[in-house]
């Protein structure tokens, strides 16, 4: 589960820098990533994955060995 | 622990991988190293490299049309789209599938200023020329039984142009007498003249109608043949005065001329009127645009826009309504009654004598496919004519076309393929192309473009030449910010 969590984590921070990336690029060359893709599309897409990712990764969750710690 | 670590850390990258390689992606597309970008469209405005014509009123929606075919269909002109440049090209080649309905012929281009006065057009499809009589040559279109070498003859008789330039014709003439014709022609016209004695001695009296504030200025360049030799800037009278500025001779004096055709291209605006005009050749012309100009301020009557030409195709247009009125080209004529359009009149004869050109309340624009000279023994043909819509070879005896032009391939069922190769300068991030099928609307025609590709071209790079080629992209929009 927590390996699921931090894999979401990386789909999420990967995705923003991407986004991120793609903006600046068509920011600073005008039509080199808009005919392709609209980078505005994905800004719904993306706020919606970054508030899942917020609300499963910020829980707090029992360590994976509890028992072996208690012991 | 160590097993579960190799399987993490590679599980964990994933994602990381797939951003680098969708950004790599971008990089490819935009920078592609083969220095090939294709671009190819339906025209049904899916397409966001090209972009259908406009404006709507001459061209039908984008997408499935009457028939069952998709494109779009022209119906005026000329029609302007658009393609996005993807990145630093040197040439871009267009591919253009078209079938033109009653139409015959067509230019495509691309414009080179942001306003599209500069347009950069080519030959696309001319249907006297399909005709399997005319054969191809290394420059241009010879009728049957005509030498190639006809074509590079300096005798413009017989031969048409389109799109080209010809061997200039070395003429000279003997025995200077000055010579003064008074006429009202307004802004910018090309005059072609033959020394004499050596000499060009030509002078234009003009005065600035001051219906804008500021100075005007007039520019004279002066060619032989195609090459320029001499440029002259002039201010007019014009200053603060918002009144009839006074008329100012204006003298270009060129000795020790070698023989040939002089042009002299003298640009001002609308506002610049050619009162009169003296000059000791014997023979000028001016072409292909007079522009006959009205008198309001500077005479009582109205002057009458005569001139002599060999032209056989002409179009006319007024921008006021007191320039509407008949005008008359040899025993035809047309009444032309709206402001901002153009009429047109295209000879029937075969006569091969000047026409009289009259427009009997000045005030009009007239556009020929010849040269119009204001007293008819001053008349030369400076350059073969030119070819237009209306070029009948038949009935105009003409013999050879010197063009550029490249037949289409017939790709069946009245469709051609067609290519068109323009160089790209500057730093452009769209073309805006140009389609222009003269004549389209009078004769009720249309022009059915179902597909574009657009090939855009540079050299292929090694490596480390791609790599500079990006950092130069960066500085490039880094300045741009």
């Amino acid at each position: 589960m927590i390996l699921l969590k931090r894999f979401l984590f990386h789909v999420t921070a990967s995705a923003t820098t991407l986004f991120l990336i793609l903006s600046i690029g068509e920011w600073l060359v005008p039509g080199s990533v808009l005919p392709f893709f609209n980078v505005v599309d994905a800004i719904l897409p993306l706020f919606g994955l970054i508030l899942v990712c917020v609300l499963i990764c910020s829980k707090p969750s029992p360590p994976e060995h509890a028992n072996d710690s208690l012991s | 622990m160590r097993l579960r670590e190799t399987i993490v850390i590679p599980f964990l990258a994933i994602p990381w991988i797939v951003t680098v390689a969708i950004g790599m992606w971008f990089v490819v597309q935009r920078f592609p190293p083969s220095g090939v970008f294709i671009a190819d469209t339906k025209m049904n405005g899916a397409s966001p490299f090209i972009h259908p014509f406009q404006p709507a009123e001459r061209v039908t929606v984008p997408g499935i049309q009457d028939g069952g075919w998709i494109g779009q269909r022209v119906l005026g002109d000329p029609v302007y789209g658009s393609a996005r440049v993807p990145g630093p090209y040197q040439d871009v080649t267009f591919d253009i599938e078209f079938r033109p309905v009653r139409q015959t012929l067509l230019e495509f281009g691309i414009a080179r200023d942001s306003n599209g006065a500069n347009l950069d057009l080519q030959p696309l499809y001319s249907k006297e020329l399909e005709n399997p009589d005319w054969t191809a040559v290394s420059n241009g279109y010879v009728k049957e039984g005509v030498s190639e070498s006809r074509l590079r003859s300096t005798d413009p008789n017989g031969i048409a142009t389109w799109n080209a330039t010809t061997s200039m014709a070395l003429l000279e003439d003997v025995g200077q007498v000055s010579r003064t014709t008074h006429v009202s022609l307004r802004g910018g016209h090309d005059f072609y003249l033959v020394p004499v004695d050596r000499t060009i001695d030509f002078t234009l009296n003009l005065q600035d109608s001051n219906r804008k504030e500021g100075r005007t200025v007039a520019v004279f360049r002066i060619f032989r043949g195609d090459e320029e030799i001499q440029t002259k800037v002039f201010g007019t009278n014009a200053s603060q005065e918002t009144r009839m500025g006074i008329v100012a001779p204006y003298r270009i004096l060129l000795k020790d001329l070698e023989a040939g055709v002089y042009r002299i291209q003298y640009q001002a605006d609308d506002d610049v009127f050619i009162r009169n005009i003296q000059t000791t050749s014997k023979h000028w012309v001016i072409g292909p645009r007079l522009n006959f100009g009205d008198v309001v301020g500077y005479a009582t009557s109205s002057v009458p826009g005569i001139a002599w030409t060999n032209s056989r195709h002409i179009v006319a247009e007024t921008f006021h309504i007191e320039g509407l009125q008949s005008v008359e080209l040899g025993g035809q004529s047309v009444d032309v009654v709206r402001t901002h359009d153009v009429f047109r009149i295209d000879r029937d004869d075969t006569s091969l004598a000047l026409q009289r050109i009259t427009a009997p309340n000045g005030d009009m624009r007239i556009v020929g496919d010849g040269w119009f000279a204001l007293d008819k023994d001053r008349f030369f043909q400076p350059k073969p004519i030119r070819m237009t819509d209306g070029t009948v070879f038949e009935n105009e005896n003409i013999k050879g076309v010197v063009t550029p032009y490249q037949r289409p391939e017939s790709i069946g069922d009245g469709w051609y393929r067609a290519t068109v190769r323009f160089e790209l300068v500057g730093n452009e991030d769209q073309l805006r192309i140009v389609l222009s099928s003269p004549g389209i609307v009078s004769r009720l025609g249309g022009v059915d473009i179902r597909r574009i590709r657009a090939t855009y071209t540079r050299p292929r790079l090694n490596f480390s030449e791609w790599k500079s080629l990006i950092l130069q992209e960066m500085k490039n929009a880094w300045h741009r910010l």
